[in-house]
């Protein structure tokens, strides 16, 4: 029986648990699934679904309302990937999914996710995202999509100049939801689902879900399913956590060359708190003679996009980079994330170290620490129950 | 020579003496004609009984010998290495560029053009140019290669910009003429000067890109990437052009582990469809072949049963013991899984959908595209006492006023819990709710007032609509006297006051049998409304 929240308007003493008649499907032959889908699946790389996609699949084709949070890496978007490309009929070219996502570069990486997984459904889908050519948008809109994956601005856009017609959509996405329905978001995710049919299927997903966001849900959902993961459960055993401390703010820059040999052993990612420390370190690294390239909202979405090539193809080996990274991306090869400044909230600290450690490989997350930030990382061991313990001489082989 | 030989000591002993006698004579014929070939002198040549041989095979292989080792043949070769090795040496310092600018006329090929260019054309021209290159002194008309081929009447030459060409005989003349009015053409407008300008940067780039070659290891990750991008460029720039886009286009050289059934489909529309079909036969013909091979297992299998019973029917017949009828059942094959499963999807994401139109999420307010104007619970409410009439009203305005609140929220939450369920008829759920622990006691404040009875029975009522969908002119309306669930009142007014323990035990008691008395009644009234539909 879903557990359902009072109708007042305080929320806040509700706790919210995963509903209890989720079931369980361990394979996904199991799970009825067009024939041409499964074969995408299985080529894609996925021979047993994760627990999320175990749980979510199911109700998301039979058209509930689904919240869905997983730990990082677990396949959450293959999960509702597979769920859209069930429910989506390729014989009409229209846009039947729409998928918002809080930067460009997830919108493109769960069009290429939901192409894979497609391939043999021949299915279409759409990457409608700022920094792009409005007219090649229109053009690609015209000829019917049959699943849009974009940024809420752009997509709204196309709503509004009639090119994205919403009259077949059946199911609203929004990944990494929390982020989505945050006040930078919630405003532009209201416009988008104003234009949508009443009463379309919606669902969330995030590895992280405030509470003040599933008090929201009732707003825009109807008796939806959870499946929720205890904080305590969120961090995965295959992310060991350490930190280094410092002194002063121009030791990291010292310990970062030191680490960089083991930065180069696979691919890592090191996260600053704003654009301009991105660039003055990469600049810093780049004197000291380090190959290491950048990324940060405020680049040409062009140079950003061959960036994200460039990595995903392995040409360059460290990138370091601002928040914009630090949910959702996709890259296999990432093993060592650095956390050079620690993140504002809580949140962020999940979907940073979760870049490292894809789908049950192993990760290492080091947080460069001053004196008084030492507290907050407490703060997050404890609020996580996980341990971040001080990074051992032998960290290489931990990767 | 290889006759089989009656061998004894004697002819041993002298062929002993006869292979020093030779190597003697060898010795002395070196020193004597001073190069390094052994030639037998034809002195030498004494015929014995151990080297009889055929005749006119010495003749034969003195004539070969001869043929071989005369010395000015022999003198032609040397010469000819030596030029060749000459010209090895030449055409590499031309590779480098080292000699092109002082002799850029003379030679045909353009060897600024030919240094940039790959590695595999090098033997190309080698063969071609091999003769005529180090005589250089020829005039230009005669300077055109030319190498007859296998057919006598097609000819190879190397034309003005250094290809390689091949054309008839006959049309020779007619090429050369042409090259020489493209080279008038292009060669006249530099002057001397900048043109030597032109050839050491030239020769600097090839030295260049030689290194790279060389050291591509270290240098070239730049290079690469600058390479890479150009690549995505170009196909970005494709992928603008076409309507379909799939998986393979959109890779970009992605590191990804795929799984072991992944088959990178073209690129191209018509060969990715070619190939689809063609797994799509495979697919097939595995199924097929799998049927026929399942199939003629079966038979087998109802042959071998057949023999055996036959086998056990004719012991039993010798025996003399009865025939027992009995096992001659036959098992019906398996079914093949129906596609109702599927349908059942289909069937529940209708459901689902009509469960949530049923529910107005506060975002869908006011969109044009609602199925009907629903009525909140609280306009409901209020429709509802407008046509109540006035003798069974409730007085809203005087003391009941808190009250009536709190009854409107709990209104409200059993609404809400109504959506839960799976359609179950209303007045179960009213009756359950108080008695199961899974519901949030919150929700459901176990002791209601009352006249809450009154105000339950047009919301019982109202639930119906809410999920058929109908209209609202069906719903039937409270003043209707048979419809709806007809409840016997609560025998006593202790039901819903202040219960002590004791009494908790006989309001059970009393529920329950009230309960079921309730559902029958509500299963009746809902057969009846169902005929009547």
């Amino acid at each position: 029986m879903a557990r359902r929240g009072l109708l007042t308007d305080d929320l806040s003493h509700v706790e919210f648990e995963t509903s209890e008649d989720v079931e369980v499907m361990s394979t996904f032959d199991s799970m009825h699934l067009k024939e041409d889908l499964i074969r995408g699946i299985y080529s894609y790389g996925f021979e047993r679904p994760s627990a999320i996609q175990q749980r979510a699949i199911k109700p998301m084709i039979k058209g509930r309302d689904v919240i869905a949070q997983a730990q990082s890496g677990t396949g959450k978007t293959a999960t509702f990937s597979i769920a859209m490309l069930q429910i989506v009929d390729t014989q009409l070219r229209e846009s039947q999914v729409l998928c918002l996502s809080p930067t460009r570069e997830l919108a493109v990486q769960i069009q290429k996710v939901v192409l894979a997984l497609g391939d043999y459904l021949n299915v279409q889908c759409h990457a409608c995202i700022g920094g792009t050519n409005i007219g090649e948008d229109i053009r690609k809109l015209d000829f019917g999509q049959h699943i849009v994956s974009g940024t809420p601005g752009r997509v709204f856009d196309m709503i509004r100049r009639k090119t994205l017609r919403t009259r077949n959509i059946k199911t609203l996405v929004l990944d990494e939801a929390d982020e989505m329905l945050n006040k930078g978001f919630k405003e532009q995710i209201y416009d988008v689902y104003r234009f949508l049919p009443p009463a379309t299927q919606v669902i969330l997903i995030s590895a992280t879900l405030p509470h003040e966001i599933l008090e929201m849900t009732n707003k825009f959902m109807t008796d939806p399913i959870r499946i929720l993961v205890k904080r305590d459960e969120l961090t995965l055993e295959g992310i060991k956590q350490f930190f280094v401390a410092v002194e002063r703010e121009e030791w990291k820059f010292d310990t970062l060359c030191d680490l960089y040999d083991t930065l180069t052993i696979t691919q890592a990612v090191i996260f600053c708190s704003t654009k301009r420390k991105v660039d003055w370190l990469t600049e810093k690294m780049r004197e000291s003679n380090f190959t290491v390239s950048s990324m940060h909202g405020d680049m040409p979405q062009k140079e950003r996009d061959t960036i994200m090539k460039e990595f995903r193809a392995g040409q360059t080996r460290v990138l370091i980079t601002t928040d914009i990274w630090a949910r959702g991306i996709d890259v296999q090869q990432v093993s060592l994330v650095i956390n050079y400044d620690l993140p504002n909230n809580r949140e962020l600290y999940i979907h940073r170290i979760g870049r490292s450690g894809r789908f049950g490989r192993k990760g290492v997350a080091i947080n460069f620490v001053k004196s008084d930030d030492i507290r907050i990382l407490r703060d997050i061991e404890q609020y996580y129950s996980t341990q971040i313990d001080e990074m051992p001489m032998n960290v290489a082989d931990l990767i | 020579m290889s006759k089989s030989l009656d061998i004894c000591k004697a002819s041993l002993t002298s062929l002993k003496a006869e292979l020093l006698r030779k190597q003697d004579e060898a010795n002395k014929a070196r020193s004597f004609s001073g190069d390094t070939f052994i030639r037998p002198l034809p002195g030498a040549k004494t015929p014995s009984c151990l080297f009889q041989s055929n005749e006119g095979v010495e003749k034969r292989n003195a004539k070969d010998l001869e043929e071989e080792y005369k010395p000015d043949v022999e003198n032609s070769l040397k010469k000819s290495r030596d030029v060749l090795t000459m010209k090895a040496m030449l055409y590499d310092k031309l590779v480098k560029g080292e000699m092109v600018s002082e002799q850029d006329k003379t030679f045909l090929v353009d060897f600024k053009q030919k240094v940039n260019e790959n590695k595999t054309t090098y033997p190309i021209i080698s063969t071609n140019e091999e003769v005529k290159e180090p005589d250089k002194s020829d005039s230009d008309a005669d300077s055109y290669k030319y190498d007859s081929g296998a057919d006598d009447d097609w000819i190879d030459y190397t034309d003005f910009f250094g290809r390689t060409r091949r054309c008839l005989k006959t049309d020779l003349e007619f090429f050369k003429k042409r090259d020489q009015r493209i080279e008038k053409e292009l060669e006249p407008p530099l002057p001397y000067e900048s043109k030597q300008k032109i050839q050491a940067t030239t020769q600097q780039f090839v030295q260049e890109s030689k290194n790279s070659e060389e050291t591509s290891e270290l240098v070239s990750s730049d290079m690469r990437r600058e390479q890479l991008r150009l690549k995505w460029e170009e196909e970005e720039r494709k992928l603008a052009e076409r309507t379909d886009i799939h998986y393979e286009d959109i890779r970009f050289d992605e590191v990804r582990e795929h799984g072991v059934g992944y088959y990178s489909f073209s690129t191209d529309e018509k060969e990715r469809h070619r190939q689809q079909t063609e797994l799509k036969k495979l697919r097939e013909q595995t199924k097929s072949t799998q049927m026929t091979v399942q199939k003629l297992k079966e038979r087998r299998a109802a042959q071998m049963a057949a023999r055996l019973k036959a086998v056990k029917r004719r012991k039993k017949e010798k025996l003399g013991l009865p025939i027992d009828s009995s096992s001659d059942e036959e098992v019906p094959p398996p079914k093949a899984p129906s596609p109702e499963v599927v349908e059942d999807m289909d069937a529940e994401r209708a459901f689902e959908k009509l469960r949530k139109a049923a529910h107005v999420r506060p975002w869908d307010y006011g969109k044009d595209g609602l199925q009907k104007p629903l009525l909140t619970q609280d306009e409901w409410n209020e429709k509802q006492r407008s046509e109540r009439k006035s003798e069974f009203s409730w007085n809203y305005n005087g003391n009941g006023k808190s009250k009536n609140n709190s009854t409107d929220s709990d209104i409200q939450n059993i609404e809400e819990e109504e959506n839960d369920d799976d359609m179950v008829g209303p007045s179960l759920d009213m009756f359950l709710t108080p008695n199961n622990p899974n519901k949030q006691s919150t929700i459901i404040p176990k002791k209601q007032p009352i006249h809450n009875e009154l105000d339950d029975e047009p919301l019982i009522t109202k639930k119906k609509p809410l999920i058929d969908d109908s209209d609202l002119d069906s719903i039937p309306l409270p003043s209707e006297p048979k419809k709806g669930a007809e409840i016997a009142p609560p025998p006593t007014y202790e039901y819903y006051g202040p219960n002590s323990r004791r009494q908790k035990v006989q309001d059970n008691i009393i529920s329950i049998n009230e309960m079921q008395d309730s559902i029958n009644i509500g299963f009746q009234n809902a057969n009846i409304r169902n005929k009547l539909q």
